[in-house]
């Protein structure tokens, strides 16, 4: 016993004991309970907000893209079936839709020393790589519109030369698509009637930015509007 | 149960409390501590920023947008090489850094680009003598300044300037506050117990439990990736925001091991003290 301003207490020696890590670990889990009852109230915009600032992976900067493209051969052929309206269609299974940022064919124009990778979407990427397909129109064999993009400073400056009656190849890996130009046509960026993405029939649109050789940023866009000549239509189910 | 057991355990109780709270604000005094150093710091973001190479990785972002909008309007991408000085980015960015910390407007100066850019084009106008209409070229220079201004921007920060400002304005008298009753806490536990040990036993169990509650935050934002999945269009951005992710995390595990160490020398006193206590008993 030991005596310590004249108050007399009992101690043991056993150091530690269970309280030495229990309390702590239930300190713990107060104060994580207290700190988060505090901000559950804004907890939920909080969630909400990092659920569009987060995604479930980390983003790919990579500048290089996807190519599924492989040149159908003259002498190979493709599987069709018969179609609703007798003719033959390319089975729909045998066509991979491709993703943004990918490129799925090849356009060219002969007359106008026009040729490059063809991707889907317009994009940054796509466009310094060759020409995009707008991400809401049609891929070529689907009985749409299919709206193309590309700089005039680069792989569409052939597009100066276009004329009436040019033929426009696009091979993809389902099959060529050959269209014929009916007309150009310069038109404002923003004019949405040059050209109609609801078509019920295959028809390109190819743009690019109006005019050529010129320094400077302009509003005007060439329109270059095609018809299909030949190719087979995807099977649509 | 006598009368002073009861008193005795009422006691006990009470001191186990008020070391309860004493964690809590030692935690929440942590946070204030990383907000203030971090988050609300201009210096730690400028510090990230060089230490991500945030500047150079910015001219290439921009120089590249720019070739993009030089294929479009009639310029090779050879003009716009190394035309991008990160020395611009690094004063733009600073003072734009600076407006927002400080309250003040936040526009971002892009008067040195816009002159630079100009005089390019003149030069390189007159020396291809390539045809110009003065309204598109007009057209041209401003995209091209806007895509600056839009590349130096941080996304979210003008929503935040407010909550930044007010954080950076409370947050010492936050952390003078909760240190003063941390102190108040400490000097009742010492004062209330007659025998020494005990106080330095209360003290274990505020820092261990502040060792613990930030373990916990450390493993969590190492196990999350920190800020590796944040959803940003410039990579420049992404590596800075990274790079202070994980400074951020670093800091929560340096303080977790500073409390460890503050509750091993707490307990190490007390076992010392009770040694000495019980030897004369």
């Amino acid at each position: 016993m030991s005596e310590h301003n004249g108050y007399r207490h009992k101690h043991n020696m056993k150091l530690g004991g269970k309280s030495f890590l229990i309390l702590p670990i239930i300190f713990c889990f107060g104060i994580l309970l207290i700190v988060l009852g505090a901000v559950s109230a804004t907890l939920g915009s909080v969630w909400s907000a990092a659920g569009i600032v987060f995604s479930d992976y980390e983003k790919n900067y990579s500048t290089e893209y996807k190519n599924i493209f492989v040149p159908v051969n003259e002498n190979e052929t493709v599987d069709t079936v018969t179609g609703k309206d007798g003719k033959p269609a390319i089975k729909s299974e045998n066509v991979v839709y491709p993703g943004y940022g990918v490129q799925f064919g090849e356009i060219s124009i002969p007359d106008c020393e026009v040729k490059c990778p063809l991707f889907m979407g317009d994009g940054d990427i796509s466009l310094k790589n060759g020409a995009g397909v707008y991400y809401g129109s049609f891929i070529p064999g689907y009985g749409g519109t299919i709206l193309i993009a590309g700089h005039n400073n680069t792989f569409f400056n052939g597009l100066k030369n276009a004329k009436a009656g040019q033929e426009i190849t696009i091979r993809t890996s389902y099959g060529d698509y050959k269209y014929k130009i009916r007309e150009t046509a310069v038109r404002d960026s923003l004019d949405t009637t040059a050209y109609d993405l609801s078509a019920d029939y295959e028809n390109l649109v190819l743009y690019t930015c109006y005019p050529f050789d010129e320094v400077g940023l302009t509003n005007k866009r060439l329109f270059v509007y095609a018809d299909l000549t030949d190719g087979i239509p995807i099977e649509k189910n | 149960m006598s009368k002073k057991n009861v008193r005795k355990k009422v006691r006990g109780i009470v001191f186990c409390v008020l070391s309860f709270v004493l964690a809590l604000l030692l935690f929440l005094n942590t946070v204030c501590i990383l907000t203030a150093a971090f988050a609300v710091n201009e210096n730690a973001w400028i510090d990230q920023m060089n230490a991500s190479n945030y500047f150079s990785d910015k001219a290439d972002e921009i120089e590249n947008k720019l070739i993009i909008l030089g294929s479009a309007s009639g310029l090779k991408p050879e003009f716009f090489e190394n035309f991008i000085d990160p020395i611009w980015i690094t004063n733009d960015t600073q003072a734009y850094m600076d407006a927002y910390f400080h309250g003040n407007d936040d526009v971002i100066n892009h008067s040195t680009f816009k002159r630079n850019f100009q005089s390019q084009l003149d030069k390189y106008i007159t020396e291809n003598n390539v045809k110009v209409d003065e309204e598109n070229v007009e057209y041209l220079v401003d995209k091209a300044e806007n895509i600056y201004s839009a590349s130096l921007e941080i996304p979210l920060f003008n929503r935040l300037s407010g909550k930044i400002n007010f954080l950076s304005g409370i947050m010492p008298m936050v952390i003078a506050v909760l240190t003063m009753f941390s102190l108040v806490i400490v000097l009742v536990l010492l004062f209330g117990n007659k025998w020494r040990h005990r106080a330095f036993k209360y003290y274990y169990f505020a820092c261990a439990g502040t060792c613990l509650s930030l373990f916990t935050a450390a493993v969590f934002l190492t196990v999350s990736g920190g800020l590796k999945n944040i959803v940003l269009e410039s990579r420049a951005i992404y590596d800075m925001v990274v790079s202070f992710g994980t400074a951020v995390t670093t800091a929560v595990w340096v303080f977790a091991a500073f409390f460890f160490i503050m509750a091993f020398v707490m307990f190490v006193v007390y076992s010392r003290l009770i040694r000495k206590v019980v030897s004369t008993d």
